[in-house]
């Protein structure tokens, strides 16, 4: 980390800090007037059933007028505690992991940007290179000419895959290629988070049925564990392997396992709900800074390396 | 060689080669997920029975990531098993593929520059082969 990323970094960190503090501190004004409110109509209700609703909007107002009280009286409760780590974790860490990330992602980005050059314009292709080509085009339909529709597609499907994981490992391939889109799929379409994205920013995504997602988080933690023996058993990974392999593993899992945990009402639903937060918030943290950088070295050797199988715009080299 | 292999010359003309790529070397070797799946790719890996030393990541990270840890101040010892790893086990045929994209073989000629100041290359009859 060269001294400059250093400060750019400890600012970030300074910043999430700053901005999350301060919505926490709004976020627990409002919450604790909100249980001030709960916690008054509660004991408006226990002082006398045949209270009208006229009199206990009186006791309402009485309290809220005096608010002292009832904060002492609230933070007298048990539950205080928790809502107070809830609130903390839902709001200023989650904007601070946010940030975190987003920053990273950008050096990461930056010095990948920093360390490559733009491709030099080369010749356009030869003829030899052109008719090479062509002559190959002319070879594969040909023998699509023979095949069935589903040949075909199959035909297609080989050449698009050649040389590719999805060729010289296909089992890995595939496994992988499902473990990284439920990553995103999963967190991102689930309904629950929707609702507290509406709730929090007024806007929800779309979303998929739970049942689905229930499955899809028990694929994610199979695949995880098949990563795990994968890494065990097989002595060139197992060459490959340090303890921080085995801990990002488990940093992954970690949110889906708790979030699979809350789903289903196992143990203590508000601690496993704050862990799973917790977690999840450690997890896109962490993305830049461990070998989950994997993700923005990827979108950039996919789309801006020149290389056989990038995508657009793909201008650049070592 | 005039001068002693380990002299302080030596390893600041280490430095200076390793010095000069490290954004890459420390990118490349953090965002490696050590996932194997260039091992397939290497001819070397396959025609060794699986050797798994011969995996093109653990090659890189074995060579260049161990020079790049220590600036290059590392024991004769440790100098031979790089040079078994980079040269009797890499052709440099550039046909290692990373999913991710990392640049492998840039990694091991980076490494063999680093050993070629040392005066750790290839050599021709190994005791192997003798």
């Amino acid at each position: 980390m060269t001294f400059r990323t250093g400060w750019v970094l400890a600012g970030t960190i300074a910043l999430a800090l700053v901005t999350g503090s301060s919505a926490y501190a709004q976020k627990t004004d409002a919450q604790s007037s909100a249980s001030r409110k709960v916690d008054t109509q509660a004991s408006a209700s226990e002082q006398s059933d045949a209270q009208s609703s006229a009199s206990r909007a009186d006791a309402l107002s009485t309290a809220s007028s005096n608010p002292d009280a009832v904060a002492s009286a609230s933070r007298k409760s048990a539950g205080f505690v928790f809502f107070e780590l809830y609130d903390f974790v839902a709001g200023p860490l989650l904007i601070a992991a946010c940030l975190i990330f987003a920053a990273g992602f950008a050096w990461r980005i930056g010095v990948l940007s920093r360390i490559s050059r733009p491709v030099r314009a080369g010749p356009p292709p030869s003829a030899t290179a052109r008719a090479a080509r062509n002559a190959a085009k002319a070879d594969d339909a040909f023998l699509m000419g023979g095949m069935s529709p589903i040949g075909r597609l199959r035909f297609r499907a080989r050449r698009w895959i050649r040389g590719t994981v999805f060729s010289t490992s296909p089992t890995m391939g595939i496994v992988s290629l499902v473990f990284h889109v439920g990553l995103f799929l999963v967190p991102l379409l689930l309904p629950a988070h929707s609702v507290l994205l509406r709730q929090s920013v007024g806007f929800g995504l779309p979303t998929l049925p739970d049942p689905l997602m229930d499955r899809l988080t028990l694929v994610l933690l199979a695949i995880g564990a098949f990563f795990l023996v994968r890494r065990i058993v097989f002595p060139r990974v197992r060459a490959l392997t340090t303890i921080r392999d085995y801990l990002v593993i488990l940093l992954v899992a970690a949110p889906f396992l708790t979030a699979y945990a809350a789903y289903h009402q196992w143990l203590d639903y508000r601690t496993v709900v704050v862990v799973h937060m917790l977690t999840g918030e450690v997890l896109i943290a962490a993305i830049p800074f461990t070998k989950l950088a994997h993700m923005p070295f990827l979108v950039f050797s996919r789309f801006f390396l020149s290389a056989e199988r990038s995508w657009r715009p793909a201008d650049r080299r070592w | 060689m005039n001068e002693p292999a380990s002299s302080a010359k030596t390893l600041g003309r280490i430095a200076r080669i390793v010095d000069g790529k490290k954004d890459l070397i420390r990118l490349s070797l953090q965002a490696c997920a050590h996932c194997a799946l260039c091992a397939d790719s290497c001819f070397k890996f396959r025609q060794s029975g699986r050797d798994p030393t011969c995996t093109p990541s653990f090659k890189a990270i074995h060579s260049i990531g161990r020079i790049w840890q220590k600036r290059g101040r590392l024991t004769e010892a440790e100098y031979e098993g790089i040079r078994e790893l980079i040269w009797d086990k890499c052709v440099l045929c550039m046909r290692c593929a990373c999913p991710v994209g990392i640049s492998i073989p840039s990694l091991i000629a980076l490494a063999r520059s680093a050993c070629r100041e040392r005066g750790v290359w290839r050599r021709h009859t190994t005791r192997r082969n003798a």
